[in-house]
């Protein structure tokens, strides 16, 4: 397990890995530091030994303090060193990606990336889920002036990007099903409704806690309909687009209507939860201030640049090899207390679509791990979401929401 | 006088044992040290030459308690 946990304040980067190397290096320091005191003990003894034993002993000890001073040194450097180490893989991704987005586009480019030292095989080997076309996107997706993007898209005919009203209503005509708690990141993946047409998009837990406080978690699906033009299918590409943009996204405001429909009230704290676009959704959530967020968890979302408010957690897991949450742009720097979980798609876990390292299951594979993770931040994170659900039972409602024509809209007073 | 010497004798031995036993409580030490290749990249490289350089520490303190032995 190779997870890479960035953010959370103190410390940058923080693997499986490192935790044990720390580990050892704090072992090899404590075993030195016996063997010094050993030592120093002999040197006091020095007057029984000649001019010569007494020099190299007198080094040995120096040598071992050092080496203690160096173990415990490096233990504490170790989180510095991989985020330095972060930095720098950043860089040379952003040298790859601009040579490849140069390949691509302009064949032309081809034999002068050549004459630079770029093989041709190395073109024609990029695929969708390459570092560097991961890379790539994100460089774009920072170029891209989204919100002037949509303007200028929506201004061409058609109704590309045409943000509707929606609604929200309940698929479980009858009471509202009980449900255990999640018990860490992998429940939440895995509660996340599949993106499937027609099936509802949206799942809502209500926690009743002993002192009658209400808490509840929205977990949002993610694209189903990816066509730009809206039909009635809220979780398209109008509101992939629109949510990264900043925008009022129709799923976004279909999520807001399950919850009220749902018994939620102004002020009862949310945890949202999704994947893809249902990442969008719960970071916009996060960001509106419609309710107090202790924490929301995304997976493979866009949503890299948006700052969600002081005091919430971030979670947000993304694949190295899924180009989606590049679309977001790049991360947000690390002093904030975002929480950056990003590891390679498990081999045995990728999905047979389009973009297999972006798929849910893969995700919850990921999300699985987090909770054997013995990191100190997914661990308060894990505790932080315990507390919220204060251990169930949830009471789950499943929700779809629908756009709705001008017509519609105008019928039951919805707004955009 | 033959007292003493027997005596300091005798002290010179236990010293040279405590060297012997602070030699070989070192080497184990050289099981623990981090994998020296578990990063690539920049930062990974950084770390090699941190673990090589601790390493040679030990490799220091080593010969020089083994040469305080000889000594002895």
């Amino acid at each position: 397990m190779t997870l890479e946990v960035s953010g959370g304040g103190s410390v940058a980067v923080e693997t499986e890995d490192l935790l044990g190397a720390r580990r050892e290096l704090r072992e090899v320091a404590q075993r030195v530091d016996g063997i010094h005191g050993q030592v120093r003990a002999a040197l006091a003894c020095t007057e029984l030994a000649t001019g010569a034993a007494a020099q190299v002993l007198a080094r040995a000890e120096n040598e071992l303090a050092d080496a203690v001073r160096e173990a415990e040194l490096l233990a504490c450097e170790l989180e510095a060193a991989a985020e330095a180490y972060g930095w720098a893989e950043r860089v040379v991704l952003a040298q790859q990606q601009l040579l490849a987005r140069l390949a691509g586009p302009v064949p032309e480019l081809g034999a002068l990336l050549v004459a630079l030292g770029v093989s041709a095989a190395q073109h024609s080997a990029l695929t969708v889920g390459d570092p560097q076309i991961v890379a790539a996107l994100r460089h774009l997706a920072d170029a891209v002036n989204l919100p002037g993007l949509v303007v200028l898209v929506r201004a061409l005919p058609g109704d590309a990007l045409e943000e509707t009203a929606v609604t929200a209503s309940p698929v479980t005509a009858s009471a509202p099903r009980i449900d255990r708690a999640p018990g860490g990141f992998g429940d939440l993946a895995k509660r996340i409704p599949p993106a499937q047409a027609g099936q509802p998009q949206l799942r809502v837990e209500k926690y009743t806690l002993p002192d009658g406080e209400h808490h509840w978690v929205v977990y949002s699906a993610g694209t189903i309909d990816w066509s730009l033009e809206p039909g009635t299918e809220p979780w398209d590409d109008t509101s992939n687009v629109v949510g990264v943009a900043g925008g009022s996204a129709g799923s976004t405001r279909a999520a807001i209507e399950a919850l009220k429909r749902a018994g939620w009230k102004s002020g009862e704290p949310v945890v949202p939860v999704g994947h893809s676009q249902g990442g969008i959704v719960a970071t916009a959530i996060a960001t509106s201030g419609v309710a107090p967020v202790p924490a929301v968890v995304t997976f493979g979302s866009p949503t890299a640049g948006v700052r969600v408010p002081r005091g919430t957690v971030d979670v947000a897991v993304e694949h190295t090899d899924d180009p989606v949450p590049a679309l977001g742009g790049s991360p947000r720097p690390l002093v904030d207390a975002r929480l950056l979980v990003r590891e390679a798609t498990p081999a045995d876990a990728r999905g047979s679509g389009v973009l297999p390292a972006h798929e849910l299951t893969g995700y919850a594979r990921t999300a699985a791990e987090m909770d054997v993770s013995s990191d100190p931040r997914l661990v308060a994170a894990r505790g932080k979401l315990a507390a919220f659900t204060g251990g169930g039972p949830a009471e789950v409602t499943l929700w779809r929401g629908e756009r709705l024509s001008e017509g519609q809209a105008a019928g039951s007073g919805a707004g955009r | 006088m033959t007292v003493l010497s027997a005596e300091h004798e005798r002290q010179r031995a236990a010293l040279r044992a405590r060297v012997r036993a602070a030699e070989a409580e070192l080497l184990p030490v050289y099981r623990l040290l981090p994998d020296r290749g578990l990063w690539a990249g920049p930062a990974g490289w950084a770390f090699r030459l941190r673990i090589d350089g601790l390493r040679e520490r030990i490799d220091a303190a080593w010969a020089a308690l083994a040469a305080a032995e000889a000594e002895l």
